[in-house]
C-alpha cells in the first residue's frame, strides 16, 4: 500500500479523500478512510510525505500530501525491487 | 475545527456524536494535535458527503462506516503523535502515556516501558536512602551486585557507594532517561 500511495503522489499533491478515489480509479485498489488516515500519518512520520493544510471556500480545509525527496528515493527503490522480482 | 452543518437534525446528532467520540480519543494529545486530528476526520466526512449525492443520512452513515470506530482508527495516530510530544517536550508524563499507547507495537516498546519503570524506582531509592541509609545502597558480595534496599544483612555483602549513592542515582536517572529518549527517536526514524 505505501507503494501505491507514493506512486499516486509522485506526479501531483492530493488530499486524503482524493487519494482514496485516485487509488480506486487508477490502481483498482479499494482503501477505506480508516486505513488511509493512519497510513498517511505513518508515511509522514517516516519523512516520506509532507503535508499542508489548504483553506477552502467551504470553510472545511483540506490537508494536501506531497511526496518528499526521501519519499521519491524510496519509491525508486521500491520500483527497482519490483522490476527485479518481475524479471526473475 | 469548523463543524459540518446538516439540514437534517438526526444527521446532525449522528455527526456530533461521532465527533464527540473522536474528541474523547484525542483528548490525551496536545491542543494543536487534537485540532489536527479532528480537522482531518472532519475533512474526510465533508469530502465524502460532498462527492456522493445520496441523501444526507445515508452519505453520513456510509462515511462513518468507512472511517470506522474512532477508538480503533485513531489509535495509531494518537500513539504516534504522543511519541512526538514526549520526544519534543522530554516530559515524563507524556513519555509514560506514549509508551503505554505503543506497548502493543512491539518488543522495543516493552523494553522501553521496563526501562521507564526502572527510572521511576530511582527517586524512590533516593527517598529510601534518606529514610533508611543503612539499608539502601549499592550492594556487592560474592556473586552479588545490586542497587536497592536490603532487609537484614547477609554475610559477605557490603555497601560500596556510601554518601555518593544519591548523586550516583541522580546521574543514572539522567542517563537512563536520555537513553530512553534516544531509543524512542531511533525507533521513530526506523524506515519501513
Amino acid at each position: 500500500m505505501p507503494y501505491f500511495v507514493l506512486k499516486a503522489l509522485e506526479s501531483q499533491e492530493r488530499y486524503g479523500y482524493e487519494l482514496i478515489q485516485h487509488l480506486k480509479d487508477d490502481f483498482n485498489t479499494e482503501v477505506t478512510e480508516s486505513t488511509m488516515y493512519p497510513l498517511l500519518t505513518r508515511l509522514q512520520k517516516e519523512d516520506l510525505l509532507i503535508s499542508k493544510w489548504i483553506e477552502q471556500p467551504t470553510g472545511i480545509p483540506r490537508k494536501y500530501y506531497y511526496i518528499s525527496d526521501h519519499g521519491r528515493a524510496n519509491l525508486a527503490e521500491m520500483k527497482k525491487s519490483i522490476d527485479e522480482n518481475l524479471t526473475k | 475545527m469548523k463543524a459540518i452543518e446538516f439540514k437534517d437534525a438526526a444527521s446532525q446528532r449522528v455527526y456530533n456524536s461521532y465527533i464527540a467520540r473522536c474528541k474523547r480519543v484525542v483528548k490525551i494529545l496536545s491542543v494543536q494535535d487534537q485540532e489536527e486530528c479532528l480537522m482531518e476526520v472532519n475533512s474526510y466526512i465533508y469530502e465524502y458527503i460532498n462527492d456522493h449525492h445520496e441523501d444526507e443520512m445515508t452519505g453520513l452513515l456510509n462515511i462513518l462506516d468507512r472511517l470506522g470506530d474512532p477508538e480503533i482508527t485513531l489509535r495509531e495516530v494518537v500513539a504516534s503523535k504522543k511519541i512526538d510530544q514526549a520526544i519534543k517536550t522530554y516530559n515524563i508524563k507524556y513519555l509514560f502515556q506514549a509508551l503505554f499507547l505503543n506497548l502493543r507495537n512491539g518488543v522495543a516498546y516493552i523494553l522501553l516501558a521496563f526501562m521507564t519503570v526502572l527510572l521511576v524506582t530511582f527517586p524512590v531509592l533516593i527517598v529510601m536512602k534518606l529514610i533508611t541509609p543503612s539499608k539502601t545502597g549499592i550492594w556487592v558480595g560474592p556473586h552479588t551486585f545490586f542497587l536497592g534496599i536490603i532487609s537484614g544483612k547477609p554475610d559477605g555483602i557490603r555497601e560500596i557507594a556510601g554518601n555518593y549513592f544519591i548523586p550516583i542515582v541522580i546521574v543514572l536517572s539522567i542517563l537512563l532517561y536520555l537513553l530512553i529518549i534516544t531509543i524512542l527517536k531511533a525507533i521513530r526514524k526506523k524506515k519501513p
